[in-house]
């Protein structure tokens, strides 16, 4: 993943995920993206130059370049993107392709709806024949990190202090729910706060991914006490066990209306984000798109989310809708379904007609994106 | 100046099999050249009027119709200055089984339909729509 860091004078960046494990003085950590799109151009650029001298290790002028981007990308974004790829890269041909559409082609669909539940965003994006229909694109801020944030309150309730494997010198084992035992490594360098509340975002979203389960039915006190606990150790050496909370937590995503510091918002669920997006499309195609829910994102990957999620369609979708949930089992394939849809396209045949060659660049400038990329 | 020279510059393309070019202006939807062989010279006047219509929301829900046949609106920057395009995608069914691309160029006082091959992109059928919705804009038609 590609993350970096960069200090404040002279911008030198540290990309890739082992170089961003080293604690080290005065390195901020970054991302070039904002809410999908990018931002920060130089950053974005230093990866591009890292990528290909260290990874591709070959002539940027050599390769075609396929490049995925937000569905909700703007204009002059993409033409400034062009312009960066032929100008400065010298790339002989270049497309650029929406993660939707890429998502839906690794899971051998061209027709869908795509629910990408991430770290950021909870979006639904209808895709008809490999074209997004961006009027049907309903977004919702309850991710992955709405998840991190409402465990960062449990702990504080807690009292647990999440420390980050870097600080730790040694532990010892202790009672379950006794305080931890733990030295502190000596001559760490005074990191900054942003790359420090990473490393311990880290270790809160290691506890979201092995003890939150998603309830199967809207959240019930009664049930939601039954169930059976997880144990869970932190870095630091603290365990416990872990019950209603379990269930409590991720129910936030589906049912926003009893958490607390939302009250007053109208966020919508995952269910309704789906229904919505669908609703908003042509009449005839929503059978298409019922037909072929694609569930991709890493927040998806929670345990018992696309069982309470086709539970939650099944019941409010229109009746006699034949509804299907596709879901990738891997992790890997849910993270990264766009590269690998990317990988699909770019092999088809049918596909090399669509790519925009640095002559064609060179005759109708950078607006032959919004052209040729629809 | 003959109309139908800038129907057979359209559908030189490899790309481009169909296409036609109507009047927009109220009263005046009438087509004005339109490619041999093709069926897009029955697209009536009712139909260029829900195409350029200024309230778009109902596009997307209901789609369009040309020449009868069912459409679906992908892309819509029909009334969009430096743009002026509109990409859409025919519905399918048994009668014609192949959903073809088509894009929607609106001038001044016309507008140009041109309709992609079988397995177009819509991505090939857009630029020479684009390139002459631009010109007749340049030359105030």
């Amino acid at each position: 993943m590609g993350a970096e860091q960069e200090i404040n004078s002279g911008r030198s960046y540290y990309i890739d995920t082992t170089a961003l494990h080293v604690p080290r003085a005065g390195v901020e950590l970054i991302s070039p993206l904002k809410n999908g799109m990018i931002e920060d151009w130089n950053a974005f650029q230093a990866i591009i130059d890292h990528i290909y001298s260290k990874h591709i290790k070959s002539e940027p002028s050599l390769h075609p370049v396929l490049m995925s981007e937000a569905p909700w990308n703007s204009r002059a974004k993409r033409e400034k993107l062009t312009e960066l790829i032929f100008e400065h890269y010298n790339i002989p041909a270049f497309f650029l392709c929406k993660t939707a559409v890429l998502t839906a082609f690794a899971n051998g669909r061209a027709t869908g709806l795509v629910l990408d539940s991430g770290a950021t965003h909870t979006t639904a994006i209808p895709v008809h024949d490999g074209y997004v229909l961006q009027q049907g694109i309903v977004k919702s801020p309850l991710a992955g990190d709405f998840i991190t944030m409402q465990c960062r309150e449990l702990f504080q309730e807690m009292n647990i202090d999440t420390v980050p494997p870097y600080m730790i010198a040694s532990k010892e084992p202790v009672r379950e729910g006794a305080p931890p035992l733990w030295t502190k490594k000596d001559k760490l360098p005074p990191v900054t706060k942003s790359w420090h509340t990473y490393m311990c975002n880290e270790v809160i979203q290691d506890f979201q991914a092995s003890v939150l389960q998603v309830s199967d039915s809207p959240y019930d006190e009664q049930v939601a006490a039954q169930m059976p606990t997880v144990h869970y150790e932190m870095p630091s050496g603290y365990s416990t066990d872990y019950g209603a909370e379990r269930l409590r937590i991720p129910e936030g995503l589906f049912d926003p209306s009893n958490v607390k510091g939302l009250s007053g918002n109208t966020m919508l669920g995952v269910g309704h984000v789906v229904t919505t997006s669908i609703g908003m499309c042509d009449i005839d195609i929503r059978p298409g798109l019922y037909g072929s829910v694609i569930v991709t994102g890493g927040n998806t990957l929670l345990q018992g989310f696309t069982e309470r999620l086709n539970r939650e369609l099944s019941q409010k979708a229109p009746p006699s809708m034949r509804l299907k949930l596709i879901a990738c089992n891997s992790s890997i394939e849910r993270r990264f379904s766009s590269w690998i849809g990317g990988s699909i396209l770019a092999s088809l045949g049918t596909f090399q007609q669509m790519w925009i060659s640095k002559q064609e660049y060179d005759e109708g400038g950078k607006q032959s994106v919004e052209r040729k990329c629809p | 100046m003959s109309w139908d020279s800038y129907i057979t510059s359209l559908t030189k393309s490899e790309w481009v099999d169909d296409a036609v070019i109507l009047g927009c202006t109220p009263g005046q939807e009438s087509v004005w050249a339109s490619a041999p062989g093709g069926w897009l010279n029955q697209v009536t006047a009712a139909e260029v009027k829900a195409i350029i219509a200024s309230d778009r929301s109902t596009l997307f829900a209901n789609g369009v119709t040309l020449a009868g046949r069912k459409c679906t609106v992908l892309r819509d920057a029909l009334n969009v200055d430096g743009q002026n395009t509109m990409d859409i995608k025919m519905k399918t069914s048994e009668k014609e089984p192949d959903p073809f691309s088509f894009t929607i160029g609106r001038s001044h006082k016309a507008i140009i339909i041109a309709k992609g091959v079988k397995d177009a992109h819509g991505g090939k059928v857009n630029p020479p729509v684009f390139d002459m919705t631009a010109y007749l804009r340049k030359s105030n038609m």
